[in-house]
């Protein structure tokens, strides 16, 4: 079973998101801010990093610099999930989610990133 | 079933089409709405009507009820209307019931429910009808407001339109507005018995939307809603009136007054009292069109189309047989508990079908009367003349006045009056133990007119004009014409 970690400082979202992530048989973790996804994602590496931009005591870009910084997580593949940046705004080898987003694109972007 | 709106959001039709006129073309695609309204103003057949439209149109409706009437009752309900397609229940128009899994599960519990039904039958469109009782069992208005909230998420995450349905007052739906992207409140109060429906967009994100409050009717159709007239027609610069083109009445007395005839494509009131020959002239009007092989709509209030063919006939006109051969359209509606905006456009549909080039409303005062607010009668009248004349039609309005006296002239729609390129006056008086019949050209825009007054009969050649009407009478006709508060 591959593994998510979702991040996002919208608890509503976070919350169907995960649920919708575990109806399709993926196990996920979720953290209220880039801190805590630092956290849990150094205690256990998932299969993929699905980050909100706009987070509270770490933001996503500033979680996702500091993850490319420990060889554990350095090929893990991460999302960032925004209204507000485009493709070109993400850092290098990130992939886009714009929000607001339907199911469709979160689950296809998220089996393309597994491999599944 | 979806299209992309003006704003470039993708739209989903209700399939109402003055709704989704008021809305601005329907509704933001994967939002969540709510529509609110005391029992008995629409909602749940309002409801089903949008999502038997969105399931004919290929898309997959869910409709949930939490308390409400069961299914069995709600679709015997719904077999009175058109917009009941029983070969789409079950297969793209689905009921759900979430009663139980609010009883067990709460609120986390209930929108658990909601997503599985809505990803077990791929809906686009979830009715939630009955959310009055998940309010009440709410642990607190916070919570409730939560569970609003993430719905708005879900319907965004799901690509499902969500529309939920409260029987909560307008006032009382404040706080939960704030979490769904458009409100739309059903309303009916009584207005001297008459029981007033109608429909207000109160909020609606991302769309320009017609605001203020617009007629509601339930029909055998579904849920009929009539835009207010001024709100969407009559802003359009109207065709020139055409002063070398004579329409006439053949009259040719009437003819004379009017320089050869009222011109193309302007707008003109009849104004009289009681049994002057409003009809007549308007009947003459119709019969001159007819007799030339041109398309006529008679849109009237009190004669029917029977009474009408043998008032003509009457008059040696032969507009009967015109009436029966289709050329000439009656559109005849009693002027009981009218709404004056579904009139208007039932009047513009037959316009639209019918392509005539002269148009008799008889009379535009049996139409405004049920004007609630009196404000609204000149815009209402403009809006009509303006959009009648911008279709290529001459339009020709009755109008009665209350008094019988000939002297000063209360106009019972001055400002609406004066907005009119040409008014003709009918007037009668008591002469020598008889009444008689006086007309008068009031105004015909940039065009010349015979001012006179003249005596005019009316037999079975129908309205013969004659001569000048003696200006010794008591009371004379050169009455003015009060305008009211207009004061011009």
């Amino acid at each position: 079973m591959k593994t998510v970690l979702v991040a996002d400082d919208e608890p509503t979202l976070l919350s169907l998101i995960a649920d919708l992530l575990a109806d399709e048989g993926y196990a996920v973790v979720t953290a209220r801010d880039g801190r805590e996804a630092l956290d849990l994602a150094s205690e256990e590496p998932p299969d993929l990093i699905l980050l909100d931009v706009m987070m509270p005591r770490l933001d996503g870009r500033e979680a996702f610099r500091l993850m490319r910084d420990r060889p554990d997580l350095q090929q893990v593949p991460v999302a960032m999930m925004s209204a507000g940046i485009r493709a070109d705004q993400v850092p290098s080898g990130v992939a886009l989610l714009s929000k607001p987003f339907d199911l469709d694109r979160l689950l296809s972007l998220v089996a393309r990133l597994t491999g599944g | 079933m979806a299209e992309t709106g003006v704003t470039g959001l993708e739209m989903v039709a209700t399939g109402i089409a003055g709704l989704d006129v008021i809305l601005g073309g329907g509704l933001p695609a994967a939002g969540a709405y709510l529509i609110a309204g005391i029992p008995g103003t629409g909602k749940t057949t309002l409801g089903n009507q949008f999502a038997f439209f969105h399931a004919a149109g290929g898309g997959s409706a869910v409709f949930a009820t939490i308390l409400a009437e069961s299914h069995g009752r709600m679709l015997a309900h719904l077999r009175q209307f058109a917009f009941f397609d029983p070969s789409l229940v079950g297969e793209r128009v689905h009921y759900a019931n979430l009663l139980e899994a609010l009883d067990e599960g709460g609120l986390d519990g209930l929108l658990v429910e909601t997503r599985r039904v809505v990803r077990e039958h791929h809906a686009s469109l979830l009715v939630i009808d009955g959310t009055t009782a998940a309010e009440d069992l709410a642990p607190s208005p916070l919570d409730y407001r939560r569970f609003t909230q993430a719905l708005q998420v879900q319907a965004t995450l799901l690509g499902c339109t969500t529309i939920l349905l409260s029987h909560r007052r307008p006032e009382e739906v404040d706080a939960i507005a704030t979490h769904v992207d458009g409100v739309l409140v059903l309303a009916r109060e009584r207005l001297d018995g008459r029981a007033l429906r109608s429909a207000e967009v109160t909020k609606l994100r991302g769309v320009a939307h017609l605001t203020g409050s617009h007629d509601l009717a339930i029909t055998g159709a579904g849920v009929a809603i009539y835009p207010r007239l001024e709100a969407v027609v009559g802003n359009a610069e109207p065709l020139a009136p055409e002063p070398d083109d004579r329409l006439g009445f053949d009259v040719p007395g009437l003819d004379a007054m009017l320089a050869g005839g009222l011109p193309a494509r302007s707008s003109t009131v009849v104004l009289g009292p009681p049994g002057t020959g409003k009809t007549t002239v308007a009947l003459h009007f119709a019969a001159a069109a007819t007799s030339r092989g041109e398309p006529v709509l008679f849109a009237g209030f009190r004669e029917t189309e029977q009474a009408l063919s043998r008032a003509a006939a009457g008059l040696g006109l032969g507009l009967d047989r015109h009436i029966e051969s289709g050329l000439a359209r009656v559109l005849w509606r009693a002027p009981l508990d009218l709404s004056p905006d579904q009139w208007a456009w039932s009047l513009l549909d037959a316009v639209a079908a019918h392509r005539p080039r002269r148009v008799v409303v008889d009379a535009l005062s049996d139409v405004v009367r049920f004007i609630t607010r009196p404000e609204r009668m000149y815009g209402f009248a403009v809006a009509l003349t303006n959009e009648l004349q911008a279709r290529g039609t001459t339009p020709l309005f009755t109008i009665e006045l209350d008094t019988l006296a000939p002297g000063d002239i209360g106009v019972p729609l001055p400002a609406s009056s004066a907005a009119m390129d040409n008014g003709v006056l009918l007037r009668a008086v008591e002469r020598q133990a008889r009444l008689r019949r006086w007309v008068s050209v009031l105004k015909v825009r940039q065009s010349g007119f015979d001012p006179a007054i003249r005596e005019f009969v009316i037999g079975d050649r129908g309205m013969v004009v004659g001569d000048i009407a003696d200006e010794e009478h008591p009371g004379s006709p050169a009455g003015r014409a009060r305008t009211g508060r207009s004061g011009t």
